[in-house]
């Protein structure tokens, strides 16, 4: 019996390392790694020339109080926080739409046209809206050619534009997260409901919503997370007046070369989202 | 009351598979119609534990519906739609999800219930021992007509149509033609050859008229030997026996091949199982009115 039980342990930490062990090597080069390369940079000081200076200080986690950066931190909060709020009212409807149709091929067909926009480069897409949103773009053409504008609106390069885009390029990960949670919902709940005089709204607000609720959480870290170090749509959207974290993060590695400074933004930025995603979980996020 | 669109109607439904809502405790979920109707907290509370006690759950307010067995869920459902005082209170197959023991029981409950609380119930079911043992009236539908309405032993014993009287119970079928009637019976010419004699319905029908004579396999004698002395006599050949135990079943073989399935019940066991035994010559008999004669 002894024998056999550690021969089943030995077997049993054999499969683990074969289940697990790729996955955790891979993290551990690719982000464990690199994520303790950039905590201690964030300690160190940069050289005249951009270089590494190995010298231990504070200094760059104390700049960050900057009201210049404190303001990048505030718009970016307030862009992130409307996008995944808008993603959230666009997204139900749709996923709950979805997960109303009967056939299950119509159910399949909607769900592809979610994910065809991923089969064009992002880049592009975002390009694609510079040029719906510009001064000789579509709308402001439409626009003038009612009468509504004498001229062209600024559509481009404000706060906006960037709403606008981190928006649309989100959307998909709202929704299918969305849509599990709602399809799983048991619809005879809704005629009950109705049967004990909930009228529509309270219908959604008792039963529909709070069924749905791991979708919406799901959802909003989907959104939110990857939303917080997006550089590449305030970039092209927002021009230099919009800056965002993921812009000032981008420009202190590539731009100003102070892989110092960057490197402390980075690590406050994961601090703030762990700790975030942290309280969720412990304010009776089981449900996830 | 039909005159008002149905969220109006003072109607509350148990539904199929009881549809509680799972986020809620039993106490919310008995709750909710008074809180939608926005009643005043106290009468809530009282209202609620009320209903609870009623299906004997008083214990179980604070418990999710997922910590409750089948039968419970079933009594949850019962509250949350008792609670709001309908005038009517519609049962889809409420029992349908349930295994057969929990089910008998819960028959008992639901009556107890219904008594207690006086509201009518309406009971939609497809089990028929279901519908007559536990229905003061039974409508009988098909295909979204109602076909007859009538308390259970009427429904049973005098079935006004053929799909009546083929859904409740098993029946004979005996196909035929009006020939005479008299003052109290039709006489009938079988496509056996042979004369059936039925109480007249409503309506003395005109001689010639087709007609079907509806007759329960456990209303006919059957036996070797010398038959009684009734109105409907006929002598065939057996063709099968079923034994099962409480009753045995012989389909017996009328002329042009006209099979009639007799019921017996096994009263006195007399070293074989059976009265009769395949391809012996029997007798089948029936009181005149214990037969039904239908016209469609």
């Amino acid at each position: 019996m002894a024998t056999d039980s550690t021969s089943m342990r030995r077997r049993d930490r054999l499969q683990l390392g074969f289940l697990v062990g790729p996955t955790a090597l891979y993290l551990l080069l690719f982000f464990v790694i690199p994520l303790g390369i950039i905590f201690v940079y964030s300690f160190l000081k940069r050289g005249v020339y951009g270089q590494l200076v190995w010298e231990f200080n504070l200094q760059n986690y104390v700049r960050v109080v900057d009201p210049l950066y404190l303001q990048i931190f505030w718009r970016s909060a307030v862009l992130e926080t409307a996008s995944t709020v808008g993603c959230l009212l666009l997204a139900y409807p749709f996923a709950y739409y979805i997960a109303r149709r009967e056939s299950a091929r119509t159910r399949n067909l909607l769900l592809v046209l979610v994910m065809i926009p991923f089969w064009t480069n992002f880049l592009i897409r975002t390009y694609a809206w510079r040029v719906i949103l510009g001064t000789d773009g579509p709308i402001n053409s439409f626009l003038m050619w009612t009468g509504l504008v004498n001229e062209p609106l600024t559509l481009l390069f404000t706060e906006g534009a960037v709403l606008v885009g981190l928006i649309y390029g989100y959307l998909p990960f709202m929704v299918l997260p969305l849509y599990a949670a709602i399809e799983r919902i048991d619809f005879s709940l809704m005629e009950a409901a109705a049967d004990l005089y909930a009228n529509g709204w309270q219908a959604f607000r008792k039963v529909l919503l709070p069924l749905s609720m791991p979708g919406v959480i799901a959802g909003c870290i989907l959104v939110f997370i990857p939303s917080l170090g997006a550089f590449v749509t305030p970039d092209l959207l927002g021009g230099a007046k919009t800056v965002m974290i993921g812009n000032l993060i981008q420009g202190q590695f590539l731009t100003a070369r102070d892989w110092p400074f960057g490197s402390a933004i980075s690590m406050l930025l994961m601090v703030a989202v762990l700790g975030a995603t942290l309280i969720y979980f412990r304010q009776g996020g089981r449900t996830l | 009351m039909a005159e008002q669109p149905p969220f109006r109607r003072p109607v509350n439904t148990v539904f199929q598979r009881y549809a509680l809502f799972p986020h809620m405790t039993i106490w919310e979920n008995v709750a909710f119609g008074l809180r939608m109707k926005k009643q005043p907290k106290d009468q809530i509370d009282h209202r609620v534990e009320e209903a609870l006690t009623l299906v004997r759950l008083e214990r179980m307010g604070k418990r999710k519906p997922g910590q409750l067995s089948g039968g419970q869920q079933q009594r949850v459902a019962l509250a949350r739609a008792l609670v709001n005082n309908p005038e009517v209170l519609l049962l889809d197959e409420p029992l349908g999800a349930l295994d057969l023991k929990l089910r008998q029981a819960m028959q008992d409950e639901l009556k107890r219930i219904q008594k207690s609380v006086g509201i009518t119930f309406i009971y939609v079911t497809h089990d028929q021992e279901e519908a007559l043992s536990m229905s003061d009236r039974i409508a009988v539908m098909n295909e979204g007509d109602v076909l007859q309405v009538d308390r259970p032993y009427e429904l049973y014993e005098d079935p006004k149509t053929r799909f009546v009287a083929d859904f409740i119970g098993e029946t004979n079928f005996l196909v035929g033609k009006v020939e005479t009637n008299d003052e109290q019976l039709t006489h009938v010419r079988l496509t056996t050859g042979q004369l059936a004699h039925v109480p007249h319905e409503e309506q003395v029908l005109a001689p010639g008229t087709d007609v079907t004579v509806a007759i329960r396999p456990e209303k006919i004698f059957i036996g070797a030997g010398q038959a009684p002395d009734l109105y409907n006599v006929f002598h065939g050949r057996v063709g099968t026996v079923t034994y099962l135990g409480t009753d045995t079943y012989y389909d017996v073989l009328l002329p042009n091949d006209v099979e009639v399935t007799a019921r017996q019940q096994n009263e006195d066991y007399t070293g074989t199982a059976a009265t009769a035994a395949v391809g012996d010559e029997v007798y089948l008999a029936w009181h005149a009115h214990n037969a039904n004669l239908l016209t469609e």
